[in-house]
């Protein structure tokens, strides 16, 4: 049932969604939550890894950014995982 | 899209959910044969760095939120003394409402003394498990203390409060067993469970019905069950209900476990935590959890319950076995701390009128309070996360000191500030939270 309804979701938005998800307790509520947030977003792939961090992000902790800012971010994020960082000072 | 496609399709999902879900256990038999250099330049850079682990490339994203946005880290602040009401940072006082300090006993002189006399006696360490390295009498003295406060045969001091749960679970259950918790209960419970192997399962928070309907439909195929449930829950201040808990445990052949990490010196009307707050007797729940780093002035955790089950976990929970003993000047506070709680109960009553009373006046400002019911733990739900840090330090810069707890500590989407209510708070405190308060969130 997860598997078929998984499956129409990624056929039809063309979204993977995180197994993280399903594998909790799923309401149609939150993952649709999830698809609305994935598309708003962007869905240029070829962004990749730190796109999908910062769709992820946004979506756990509540955080509403335009595209530019989002796009924004995402280099910062790259910037910061290529210069390494300190997170205690 | 064809047939095969799409059958495809089907397994590579089954694939990632289960992968995932399997995550640990799997990755043993993922491990490649041999390291062949064939081999080894197929292994991706990202499994042999840290700066590129999963985990730590997420921790980027709020790193480059907050300096994008000019919102300073409220995390890990240094303070200059004893955290209670007040606290210093960086050579300025703050009110402060982010410790566990509840009956203001860490810092008190006679707890601070205990702990001196305890270290000139025995030094700083108990060196090893004790087990092998033999007890101090203190260690003995706290866990009769602490069995009295529940009027259970005994109890069993571990080093630390996450690692007391994570150890007593993993042990005593297995795979045929089946834990059930509140879909709110700390983490430590969780890793616990998973450690064990035993089935879980969550139920709406403090909705006994669900946990009763659940258990009916599958006590059955389980060997022992396990509830879990907090007194006092941590991040949103609201406490169990233990009556039905106990009814349902006994109905459905269960045990029952309560974590009073909150609770002691907090419920009840002299701090003997839940059990006083519904006067029920100690043997009605199988399990008490607490810890010494809270009320009690210390570090460490403690379970209480009937003999066969503490002295076991005595000679066989890996995280007492394996692990050095509390050390004495730990001890000998938490049991003056405990002393003293029993001998002040004034010091609760007033912890409980403090926290009435702030939490009238989160509410006299239309503050989301969500559940909170009074007693010492009171969140003001904000929701965004980056909301939550850039108010924290908003009142930081009004002197007063408040934690934001964000996702993974709270559900998604439930950045909080969090309140922590000390006996020590003085109505004028409080009071001036409430004028910043108004000032920094009237308008919500
Ligand atoms: C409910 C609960 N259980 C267990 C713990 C772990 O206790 P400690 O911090 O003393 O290790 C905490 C506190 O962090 C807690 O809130």
């Amino acid at each position: 049932m997860a598997v078929r309804l998984s499956l129409g979701i990624e056929q039809r938005f063309r979204v993977q969604l995180p197994a993280m998800l399903l594998g909790s307790s799923p309401t149609v509520n939150n993952v649709s939550t999830w698809i609305a947030g994935k598309l708003a977003g962007h869905d240029d792939s070829e962004n990749g890894q730190s796109t999908d961090l910062v769709a992820g992000f946004l979506h756990q902790h509540g955080e509403e950014l335009t595209r530019d800012e989002m796009h924004a971010l995402d280099e910062d994020v790259r910037r910061l995982a290529e210069t390494g960082t300190r997170m205690i000072v | 899209m064809n047939k095969t496609d799409t059958t495809m399709q089907k397994t590579q999902l089954i694939d990632r959910i289960l992968g995932r879900k399997a995550g640990m256990a799997s990755t043993e038999t993922a491990l490649p044969a041999s390291t062949h250099p064939k081999n080894r330049a197929r292994i991706p850079d990202a499994y042999t760095r840290f700066d590129r682990h999963p985990g730590y490339e997420k921790m980027l994203v709020p790193k480059a939120a907050s300096e994008r946005l000019g919102i300073a880290n409220p995390f890990f602040r240094v303070h200059d003394g004893v955290a209670g009401a007040i606290t210093r940072i960086q050579d300025r006082e703050y009110i402060n409402f982010s410790n566990y300090n509840y009956l203001g006993l860490t810092g008190h002189p006679a707890v601070n003394q205990a702990a001196k006399a305890a270290i000139d006696r025995y030094g700083t360490s108990a060196s090893a498990s004790r087990l092998v390295a033999g007890e101090r009498p203190v260690q003995r003295k706290l866990e009769e203390a602490l069995a009295n406060v529940y009027e259970v045969d005994d109890c069993i001091v571990f080093v630390s409060g996450h690692a007391t749960n994570v150890s007593t679970i993993g042990y005593l259950f297995g795979p045929k067993d089946l834990v059930i918790h509140d879909s709110l209960i700390h983490n430590s419970v969780l890793q616990g469970i998973q450690l064990s192997g035993a089935t879980r399962r969550s139920f709406q928070h403090n909705d006994t019905n669900a946990l009763n309907q659940i258990l009916a439909e599958i006590r059955g195929q389980f060997e022992r069950v396990l509830i879990v449930v907090e007194g006092l829950y941590s991040m949103d201040g609201d406490i169990c209900d233990l009556p039905p808990l106990i009814e349902i445990k006994r109905r459905h052949k269960a045990f029952l476990m309560v974590d009073e990490a909150h609770s002691l010196g907090v419920l009840g009307k002299t701090g003997k935590g839940i059990r006083e707050h519904f006067d029920i007797q100690g043997k009605d729940v199988d399990i008490w959890m607490g810890t010494l780093s809270k009320t009690l002035a210390g570090c460490g955790g403690y379970i209480a319950g009937e003999r066969a089950l503490v002295e076991h976990l005595k000679y066989a929970a890996p995280g007492f076995v394996y692990s050095v003993g509390v050390a004495p000047s730990l001890a000998a506070a938490s049991l003056e701390a405990l002393r003293i709680m029993q001998k002040e109960p004034e010091r609760v009553t007033r912890l409980q009128a403090q926290g009435q009373q702030f939490l009238e006046a989160m509410h006299s400002l239309g503050i989301n309070t969500g559940l909170a019911q009074g007693y010492a733990v009171i969140p003001a739900i904000i929701g965004s996360s980056l909301k939550a840090a850039r108010l924290s330090n908003q009142f930081f810069e009004a002197g007063i000191n408040v934690q934001p707890i964000i996702h993974p500590a709270v559900e998604e989407k439930a950045a909080r500030l969090r309140f922590f209510l000390s006996f020590l708070h003085t109505d004028q405190h409080i009071s001036y939270t409430r004028e910043v308060t108004k000032k920094l969130m009237g308008n919500r």
